[in-house]
């Protein structure tokens, strides 16, 4: 609370001062007058609607307050208002001094002529220095097919170049060779830490709150920090100042919003929320053992908007709680206890104030919470137990923005601490025989000071400069092993064993992110922009199954974990065509990972109370292609990609054992080195029907396989020697949808629409993995072969029904 | 202090992703994947114990993968087998078949002391075990067993064997065990008959059918109930497809926290489904190595081990309806053939039997 108060006490032109330093001064280029305004809707400031000069060829877009300023010669100009969903605004504005126009922008149910994909400027692929950044709208996700009709938007961006899954069915996406823990997943600026309901089946988001989606998979901006790998950054919608009522009906969630004013013009609530009680998922399968699973989930999400002259004050909190239950007695194999569950749940919140200086100067602070749960439960006396596990982040962050002539300058502080409590076993009754002394909980701080400016240096010429410094240091209570140098870390080489108290610091870690970016416009139609960034992480995800599970442990940096520390190089050439109809980019990257994380071959990671005996780290590798071709406008629009990447880990050791195939080189698990996305949407008339189409196509993970076997008695050993060696087979996949949402009429509150889909149109069986299974049941007939395993092995259809009134 | 858990982890593991893969519609399908071929690896297995001898130790080297069906052991010829352990005790083995070699009949391990095998090929390559010490292991308290229905009418159900056994107040024990089951064999020699039908000949001497399963151990360690008693070790799932009482003997050993590491592997190894969630498959280390050139991948584990067995005849006659299937009837040679020992029979009465 005191930085927060500090912050907004100070006069804030301190800070501007300091991030003025931070910025790279250099001057702009000739300025003509400034033409300026706010956009809005309905009193609510609008951000990311472009603003474009059709005769000039430029544009901006309004920044997180519906600001927008751009310079511009003398004259009179046809000045286009636009945002995707939105009713696009056109005017004719005279400019020969400084003018303020202001603008209000109105809701489009049925536009479909003017989908866009990109909520931006026509130009911005070419004009903007961002690289390795992919916007997506509401709008265009809920048309794109979707895996049993539910809108996924962790897994539509598997449709952008450079993001891969280890499969399908699984939750976590991996950015330009990072894994899947590498990620930064923001809702409304709260981490979140497990984005899965189901097991990874859905991702957590419903998708009716989200107003955007943005993913950065390089040219990070850097007020983003603490993962290495990219930012998605998803924004909550703000309650319209009308009372609606939406919702959706699909075979496997259940969608409800409401969004209401409570005071008018001043303070306005919205809520959503999304069940399952997909129980009966379950009730057609044969196998009785499984027909009673339980597994429900549900999401809410809630924002509370206060609105007051120049200032906007924030609540948005949100839950998201899984339970998932076998029956007793559900796996007949004897080791499989059965009468096991699992919850999980995330809680966060966060409060912000976002107060208007001047019309080109603003201050946003927030203070965000987040807290994750999971549990595994056993019922079965005596190995009845609860083992609970959790993470609590907390943070304050502050950052002011300042726009002026040729400058959009940005600078902040952020303050965050992390507890990681790895488990706890609770005995369930008095019968039970287990017991577990409590892992021991870690404790961290995390602290940056961040700055950019993003300046036109020459008409042709853009830089973005930015810098971040990160400090990161754990703290005890705790205590801290000392192994013999040189020995293998394990608990037999522990020589002595440090205290350490509350507060007490115990490492630390820390140093400069810069974050740079520059745009070569090389004429009004293409450029060539250069980026570099780095990006330290001191939190991880701990985990040796191939697939994340909601109950994996989290690992602060410590005095054996070092921080993850990934540096970016990237140089990309984009360019439009046909009045930016078309808009296409070549990017290339180059990434190098410092302490890049593996595991000791077989090791368990959930119980240990010494990770650093089982985590090993090393070096990585990444590089690759994107292209991009993108239609934006007109009836059919869409995109195709194609990414060719590479991603590889060294773990080298002078001990045999802290190594991973022999200290070589080796790919990382979800290294798929081609992958191709189409996505169609075609809407044929203004009738609201709409066809989307998707295909993707990716080439096979690595796996192990045992290139011979032996035998201990009678029983069939594989051996499996280097990892990641082979492959499986390539993966590919069409998904097919219609829409169709009927022009709502104009007297009528009640809008209706439907969507229909088919996933995996060829039914293709697709491999999930490929595995040996030894048969070790009859002692004289042994059989051992490899099989594929295949998920979502046929087509599956589905439909969803969507209203709002 | 072994930090492997299987009461959790597994449990967590398999079922997940065995959840995964039954929900959604999921197929497993053979697949033969292109395998590079490497050279061959020397693999040693056997183990000692304070059980009657001999005792077993075998060194093979690994077949091609296309081969192991064939079972065509591979070994080194007139290879040397030394067991030694922490007193100077040191006795060769003498080869029997297969590159297999044995002790003498009365060789016995004793609990707390330390084991160590010695191969010298014929070239001179020397290869050592590390040393395995030989925990004693406490008693198996009790067995017992308890019904489950399943849905299925020729085995309308299954009996779960349970032991119980009491951990020692000192930390790290690993615990494996495995069983047999025995019954009687009335039947030596069974022929197909030209014009169908099968002929049996009874066998001359009292005989047992063992059925057993390398693949079916299971192990802990006493990391989550160290000084307690271990409760409801699930050993086996014995079917109800015959109201006679079922006659099993179960085996406890008490195995190094290497071994327990080693089966650990394995027990993932066979568990593996395949799915999202396991594990990625890793080598498995042994406790051989070439001993001038530590890098050569030995596989295969040498074991010491304290033993004990307990019998225990679960008893099926419960209330539930059993419909027995249609036997075909043999026609009975007039001849009979002797019960010889050999894998899977015995002329020899288990402990307890009762006719």
């Amino acid at each position: 609370m005191r930085i927060l108060l500090f912050v907004a006490d100070s006069a804030p032109w301190k800070c501007c001062l300091a991030f003025f330093m931070l910025a790279v001064q250099l001057h702009g280029f000739s300025q003509g007058p400034v033409l300026r305004g706010t956009i809005s809707e309905h009193d609510k400031p609008m951000p990311g609607v472009t603003v474009y000069l059709e005769q000039l060829n430029i544009g901006t877009v309004s920044d997180s307050l519906g600001n927008y300023s751009i310079s511009i010669p003398s004259g009179t100009y046809w000045t286009k208002f636009s945002f995707t969903g939105y009713k696009t605004v056109r005017v004719k504005l005279t400019v020969h001094q400084p003018q303020h126009f202001d603008v209000v922008m109105e809701e489009d149910i049925t536009q479909l002529d003017e989908m866009v994909v990109n909520a931006q400027a026509e130009d911005h692929n070419v004009a903007s220095v961002d690289m390795g950044v992919s916007t997506l709208t509401m709008k265009t996700l809920s048309k794109m097919p979707a895996f049993i009709g539910e809108v996924d938007i962790i897994k539509s961006m598997l449709l952008l170049p450079g993001v891969t899954t280890v499969g399908e069915g699984t939750s976590g996406i991996n950015v330009r060779g990072g894994n899947s823990d590498q990620n930064l997943i923001l809702l409304d600026g709260m981490p979140i830490f497990n984005p899965s309901h189901l097991m990874g089946m859905f991702s957590v988001f419903n998708p009716d709150m989200a107003k955007d989606i943005s993913l950065y998979r390089g040219g990070v901006p850097a007020q983003f920090g603490g993962r290495a790998s990219s930012v998605l950054d998803i924004s909550v919608r703000s309650p319209s100042t009308k009372k609606s009522f939406q919702g959706g009906i699909g075979l496997v969630a259940n969608r409800f919003l409401f969004e209401t004013p409570i005071i008018k013009d001043r303070l306005s609530l919205i809520i959503g929320t999304r069940f399952s009680f997909s129980d009966y998922l379950f009730k057609v399968l044969k196998s009785s053992s499984l027909r009673n699973t339980k597994a429900n989930f549900y999401d809410i999400t809630g924002r509370l908007e206060y609105l007051k002259g120049d200032d906007r004050i924030y609540l948005t909190a949100y839950n998201s709680t899984d339970v998932f239950k076998l029956p007793s007695d559900s796996i007949s194999t004897g080791n499989i206890p059965p009468a096991t569950d699992y919850r999980w749940k995330s809680n966060t919140a966060t409060l912000g104030w976002v107060h208007k200086f001047a019309s080109n100067l603003s201050l946003k602070s927030a203070l965000v919470y987040s807290k994750y749960n999971s549990v595994i439960s056993s019922h079965e006396v005596p190995n009845d137990y609860d083992f609970k596990s959790n993470i609590t982040y907390k943070s304050i962050k502050s950052d002011l923005s300042w726009q002026k002539n040729a400058h959009q300058a940005m600078g902040g502080i952020e303050l965050a601490q992390y507890k990681v409590n790895p488990g706890t076993l609770i005995p369930l009754s008095d019968q039970t025989d287990l017991s577990l002394p409590p892992l021991q909980p870690e404790q961290g701080t995390e602290m940056a000071v961040f700055g950019s400016d993003e300046v036109r240096l020459q008409r042709w010429l853009t830089m973005q400069a930015g810098l971040r410094y990160s400090y990161y240091f754990n703290t005890g209570p705790s205590t801290v092993y000392a192994y013999t140098p040189g020995s293998e870390r394990d608990i037999k080489y522990i020589t002595d064993t440090l205290q350490y108290s509350k507060h007490e610091r115990i490492a630390s870690y820390g140093g400069l992110e810069p974050r740079l970016a520059f745009n070569l416009r090389l004429g009004a139609k293409s450029s060539i922009k250069i980026g570099y960034s780095r990006l330290r992480q001191y939190l991880q995800r701990v985990t040796n199954t191939t697939a994340s599970l909601p109950t994996d442990r989290w690992q602060l940096s410590n005095t054996y974990i070092k921080p993850i520390i990934s540096d970016q190089f990237s140089v990309g050439y984009f360019r439009n065509f046909s009045q930016n109809k078309y808009e296409a980019s070549v990017e290339v990257y180059s990434k190098n990972i410092q302490n890049i994380s593996d595991y000791k071959g077989g090791a368990d990671l959930l119980l240990t109370p010494l990770p650093e005996t089982v985590i090993l780290q090393g070096k990585g590798k990444a590089y690759g292609l994107e292209f991009q071709l993108k239609k934006n406008v007109g009836r059919l629009t869409g995109w195709l990609n194609y990414t060719y990447s590479q991603t590889m880990i060294l773990i080298q050791s002078t001990n045999p054992d802290e190594q991973v195939n022999n200290g070589k080189w080796y790919p990382a698990n979800y290294n798929r080195p081609h992958s191709l996305n189409l996505v169609l949407n075609y809407s044929p008339n203004k009738k609201g029907i709409t066809y989307a189409a998707n295909f993707t196509f990716s080439s096979g993970r690595p796996t192990t396989y045992a290139y011979n076997r032996y035998y201990m008695g009678f029983l069939q050993v594989s051996n499996f020697i280097d990892r990641n060696q082979d492959v499986i087979p390539n993966y590919h996949r069409l998904d097919l949808s219609m829409t169709v949402d009927p022009m709502r009429a104009a007297n009528k509150r009640f809008h209706g629409s439907w969507v229909f889909s088919l996933y995996n149109v060829y039914a293709r069986k697709n491999a999930y993995s490929i595995f040996t299974k030894t048969n070790g049941i009859q002692s004289a007939i042994v059989s051992s072969d490899a099989y594929k395993l295949s998920i979502f092995a046929t087509i599956i259809p589905s439909i969803t029904y969507n209203f709002k009134f | 202090m072994r930090l492997t858990i299987f009461k959790i982890k597994t449990r967590l593991i398999t079922v997940s992703s065995g959840l995964l893969m039954l929900v959604l519609n999921n197929c497993v399908t053979p697949f033969e994947p292109e395998r590079r071929t490497i050279e061959k690896l020397l693999v040693v297995s056997g183990s000692i114990t304070d059980g009657p001898g001999p005792h077993f130790i075998s060194v093979n080297y690994t077949p091609p993968f296309s081969d192991i069906k064939q079972k065509s052991y591979l070994y080194p010829n007139n290879a040397r087998v030394f067991l030694q352990d922490d007193t100077g005790y040191e006795e060769e083995l003498t080869p029997t078949t297969y590159g297999t070699y044995k002790t003498a009949d009365d060789t016995k391990g004793v609990p707390g002391r330390t084991y160590h095998v010695t191969i010298v090929l014929e070239n001179g390559t020397r290869y050592e075990s590390r040393p395995e010490l030989m925990a004693p292991v406490p008693s198996i308290d009790t067995l017992f067993a308890e019904f489950k229905p399943l849905p299925s009418t020729d085995v309308p159900g299954k009996f779960s064997v349970y032991l119980e056994t009491t951990d020692p107040p000192e930390t790290s024990n690993y615990y494996w065990w495995n069983w047999e089951h025995y019954e009687t064999l009335p039947y030596c020699k069974i022929v197909a008959l030209p014009g169908g039908g099968r002929l049996a000949y009874p066998c001359c001497n009292p005989c047992w059918r063992i059925t057993f399963c390398d693949g079916c151990f299971s192990l802990t360690s006493d990391y989550l109930s160290n000084g307690k008693r271990l409760r409801r070790q699930h050993i086996t799932d014995v079917p109800y497809d015959s109201k006679d009482p079922y006659y099993i003997m179960v085996k406890q050993q008490s195995i190094s926290e290497g071994a327990f590491k080693f089966w650990s592997a394995v027990y993932d190894q066979l568990n593996n489904t395949g799915g999202v969630f396991d594990k990625s498959p890793a080598t498995i280390q042994g406790n051989v190595f070439n001993v001038s050139d530590p890098t050569e991948q030995v596989l295969g584990y040498f074991m010491a081990a304290s033993v004990v067995q307990r019998y225990f005849y679960v008893d099926r006659n419960v209330d539930v309806l059993l419909i027995r299937r249609p036997f075909n009837p043999y026609s009975i040679a007039e001849t009979c053939v002797n019960c010889e020992n050999q894998v899977g029979r015995t002329n020899t009465m288990p402990p307890g039997w009762i006719n």
